[in-house]
């Protein structure tokens, strides 16, 4: 089965000058290989320097790559011809992890909301906000919210408000850049929650990119660890924490010992509870 | 105990034995905020709590708890639209509450200290080791030869020394598990009787994170210092801390042992709280899509309209109707551990 | 050392520029330096169309622009017609009298603003805060032009200092200690001008920046650190908030020669301002040129030895951060 979007190949060098020196160039992408199945949740694993956000920002089309091909529903994205831009950059969305700096702190929710639909010119005013209103109940915030300012919002809604920003041109690839790092445990889980739902409603599909192991793991139908600008490991979850090979994994399930402290008694029981 | 504000009915709701050799006794305190509109609402009810000598004791909550202020006002340094309602922090034989500015100008830095969780505390024009001599010199009149071995000393117990490379640098040269590092430093190059540490790991790395836990089990193994160690990450409680407190809505719930809290939960929250832990069998376990993650419906009440009983009954899985009348006092469970829930304790107003 | 090499070649474009337009818009204003004495009718036209031939007037723009450029090469800045001398003498002679002026008045001003506006940001409900906002709003309000003649008036009405010109006639075959005294004397009322109009803005971005970096996380942490008060502001606060006011000394530098040209016209100080004016009515070209040209020659340098001074005193840019 095509997948939904495939990546080969992906190269990305920034080179750096210091007023007048010149630095070594740095490889943040080395020939990056990925595909994501439609309807499915890749987690690519990795922490701060490896690649992940540039990995991102190339996907939607933020950063040029230096090389390499982006294969989405069968068709280059990297091939020349700009107009494709605007038709694809609604179908691969980006939430990000600050939505305190992500969201303009002058607009209203609804505003923010209806933004992306302004821009591609969809709908009648009144289409649209119907969308809009419809948006904020898919992902929880109540309507009456809509005049609200980002900063009247707690954090775990300003995430909500930025799913609801980024599912509104009805895309189908959501790729989450450390989209629940820094939220309330509880509030992490609520999160998830709603975007699993609307997986399973819109048969979205989600490149979840984090340096937390095991909410990946969770929520994940491949596993996928990034270190230094190339992809080390690919598994299933299953596969990954029984049988990881590149010593970088390792390292990163070593820590998770952390983890294992954790009295056993109460919590796996409840796995998936609540 | 000469500056503890006695006062009998506060001392009766908090049931701890006076032990005489605790650090640091916390009793009542009671913090609010002015809103601009004039009106006041509470954001630290009537908190207690001690620390003894050598202690790593943790502080779980999540936003909105009145964690962060709780630390703010144990050295007194809350913002101007904060205000003390109340309460007793004795440390050292004296109230720091009753302290002047001078006064606590030489407790801060020098007996308690405070490591943030944001390495935006650093100043970023100034060389990190001067930073941390800077603190040296700002409590002990020392040369300045002394006061860089102090620093250079501190440097190595928090593994950064070795190399004047790193003592010589400007903070946005480091990495950020560097930087929290260096602040760990600031806090104990001056051999403080209590670290506060407010969120260390939050903006760190799984790794990294790991790495600065071990840091603090390593100083409090080898020192006497004592630690106050707020955060979220339950994980981390579990591997450093000796006891911990579990805070809601500006109250501590619960209080415990930590392997008795974690394994044994009585509070509802603390319970959901546990659930929503992130964790991974090591035996690999394959996804059930059917399952979603634990997590706790609803958000912490709106501090300016405080609900009249429990400030967590609508969220809370154990409701009875005595729950939404009055607010729970803390309830002694056992000898080592109190509980703010009815379920445990028989009305007590 | 490549950057400064680019930035001195910036600044001969920059310059080059300068001349280019100053010759063109003067071009551009009707009328010319002959045509007073065109009106003269005992002046005979012959007379006029030779000097203007010897003056090289009667060259197409082009022509006179290259020539005047490869004169400037050598350092010969070109000849005024009204003052029937060289034009570099002439304006170095008042540029220098500019410069005494402005350059007090830029050092007074700055040693005055500085720690005010420090105090002020450090104590911002204090007396010192208030009484300075009052101060500089109401200044702020007043144009210079205003300022310099209520001053004039003043002086002139109650007997202070002296109004206007450099020198009084007596103290001319003095010694220099009189002599000096008497320039002191002279200089006080522009000076107390210069001052009054560049304060407020100096005083308001001092205190800008201070406040700004008085309420960061960082010094909120030095305070929480046992840190005494003093120290943070002078140690701490003070060197992190010191870029915007580089930035801004810079640019003060870079306009020494401009800034006062309307006080100097107004109190009769013999600097480069009324020379530039009175070139400008004559359409004495050359003299326009060259005081242009002298006036941004301080404006680039001083923004150059901004960036430079800024790379000196900022970490930040001066060393790399992580990749």
């Amino acid at each position: 089965m095509t997948p939904l979007i495939e990546v080969r190949g992906l190269r990305k060098v920034y080179t750096r000058t210091h007023w007048w020196r010149k630095r070594p160039p740095f490889l943040a992408l080395d020939n990056v290989d990925l595909a994501i199945q439609s309807g499915q949740t890749m987690a690519l694993v990795g922490e701060s320097g490896s690649g992940k956000t540039t990995l991102a920002m190339c996907l939607v089309g933020l950063e040029p790559p230096d090389a390499g091909e982006i294969w989405f529903e069968g068709k280059n994205l990297l091939a020349p011809g700009a107009d494709k831009e605007a038709k694809v950059g609604s179908e691969i969305q980006l939430v990000f992890q600050d939505s305190a700096g992500a969201l303009n702190p002058r607009m209203s929710a609804a505003q923010i909301i209806e933004e992306p639909l302004l821009i591609c010119r969809r709908g009648s005013s009144k289409e649209r906000s119907e969308l809009v209103l419809e948006m904020m109940g898919q992902v929880g915030l109540s309507p009456k919210w809509k005049d609200r300012l980002p900063h009247q919002f707690s954090g775990g809604q300003r995430q909500r408000l930025a799913i609801a920003r980024a599912l509104v041109l009805k895309p189908k690839l959501v790729i989450l850049d450390e989209a629940l790092t820094g939220l309330d445990l509880s509030i992490q889980g609520q999160i998830m929650n709603l975007l699993l739902d609307l997986q399973e409603l819109e048969g979205l599909s989600y490149l979840y990119i984090s340096h937390n192991l095991e909410l990946a793991a969770q929520v994940a139908h491949e596993m996928g660890v990034i270190y230094q600008g190339r992809i080390v490991e690919r598994a299933s979850p299953s596969e990954f924490f029984s049988h990881p090979h590149h010593p970088h994994t390792q390292a990163l399930l070593a820590s998770m010992p952390l983890r294992a402290s954790m009295p056993l008694g109460l919590t796996y029981s409840a796995h998936g509870g609540g | 105990m000469e500056g503890v504000r006695s006062n009998p009915a506060s001392n009766a709701q908090h049931q701890s034995p006076h032990r005489p050799e605790n650090l640091l006794e916390v009793r009542d305190l009671s913090v609010r905020f002015r809103v601009n509109d004039g009106q006041e609402f509470t954001v630290l009810d009537r908190i207690s709590f001690d620390i003894g000598p050598g202690e790593v004791v943790g502080l779980l909550g999540e936003s909105g708890s009145g964690k962060t202020t709780l630390a703010l006002s144990l050295l007194h340094l809350l913002p101007p639209a904060a205000r003390l309602a109340g309460g007793s922090v004795a440390f050292g034989g004296r109230d720091l509450l009753l302290l002047n500015e001078k006064q606590l100008r030489e407790v801060r830095g020098a007996e308690i200290s405070l490591v943030y969780q944001d390495s935006s505390v650093l100043n970023p024009v100034i060389k990190v080791g001067d930073q941390v001599t800077e603190v040296v010199r700002a409590h002990h009149s020392w040369t300045r030869q002394r006061a860089r071995e102090e620093a250079q000393a501190a440097f190595a117990a928090v593994g950064l020394g070795g190399s004047d490379r790193i003592y010589t640098s400007y903070p946005h040269q480091l990495s950020g598990g560097q930087r929290q590092r260096v602040m760990i430093a600031q806090a104990l190059v001056c051999k403080p009787a209590l670290m506060i540490a407010d969120e260390p790991t939050a903006s760190l790395d799984t790794t990294i994170a790991a790495e600065i836990v071990n840091l603090i089990k390593q100083l409090k193994d080898s020192s006497d210092t004592s630690f106050l160690f707020i955060t979220h990450d339950v994980a981390a409680l579990a591997r450093v801390a000796d006891r911990v407190m579990v805070m809601y809505a500006g109250q501590i719930i619960e209080d415990g042992p930590v392997q008795d809290v974690f394994s044994q939960p009585q509070h509802p929250y603390t319970r959901a709280l546990l659930e929503c832990a992130p964790h991974y069998p090591s035996t690999g376990v394959a996804r059930d899509r059917a399952h979603r993650l634990a997590c706790i419906p609803g958000s912490p009440p709106d501090p300016t309209a405080p609900p009249p009983g429990c400030s967590f009954s609508e969220r809370c899985k154990d409701r009875m109707e005595l729950c939404d009348a009055r607010n729970p006092q803390e309830f002694r469970s056992s000898p080592s551990r109190s509980v703010r829930c009815f379920k445990y304790g028989a009305g007590q107003s | 050392m490549r950057y400064l090499g680019l930035r001195l070649l910036q600044s001969v474009f920059v310059l080059l520029g300068v001349s280019l337009l100053s010759f063109v818009f003067v071009e551009l204003a009707p009328g010319n330096f002959f045509d007073e004495i065109r009106l003269n009718p005992r002046i005979s036209s012959s007379t006029v169309t030779n000097l203007r031939k010897q003056y090289g007037m009667d060259q197409p723009l082009p022509a006179r622009y290259f020539r005047w450029l490869e004169s400037a090469a050598k350092g010969e800045l070109g000849f005024s017609f009204a003052y029937n001398a060289p034009v570099g003498p002439l304006l170095w002679a008042r540029a220098r009298n500019t410069l005494l002026l402005t350059g007090s008045a830029t050092l007074l001003a700055w040693l005055i603003a500085l720690p005010l506006g420090i105090l002020s940001a450090a104590r911002p409900r204090g007396w010192i805060n208030q009484a300075s906002e009052l101060f500089t709003t109401a200044l702020l309000a007043v144009p210079d032009l205003l300022l310099a003649l209520g001053l004039l008036f003043l002086a002139v009405h109650f007997h202070w200092f002296h109004a206007g010109g450099m020198f009084s006639r007596e103290s001319a075959e003095q010694g220099s200690w009189v002599l000096s005294k008497d320039l002191a004397a002279h200089m006080v009322l522009p000076v107390t001008v210069l001052v009054l109009g560049s304060l407020p803005i100096l005083l308001r971005h001092t205190r800008a920046a201070m406040l700004e970096v008085l309420d960061s996380p960082y010094v909120r942490a030095s305070r929480a650190l046992g840190i005494s008060r003093g120290r943070i502001l002078f140690r701490h606060a003070l060197p992190a908030a010191i870029n915007p006011l580089v930035s801004l000394f810079g640019f003060s530098l870079g306009s020494l020669l401009s800034a006062s040209l309307l006080t100097e016209v107004v109190m009769s100080w013999p600097g480069l301002g009324p020379l530039l004016l009175e070139a400008v009515l004559a359409r004495d070209i050359y003299v326009v040129i060259g005081a242009v040209l002298f006036s941004t020659l301080l404006l680039v340098f001083g923004t150059l030895l901004a960036d430079v001074l800024l790379f000196a005193a900022d970490p930040r840019i001066r060393t790399e951060g992580l990749a």
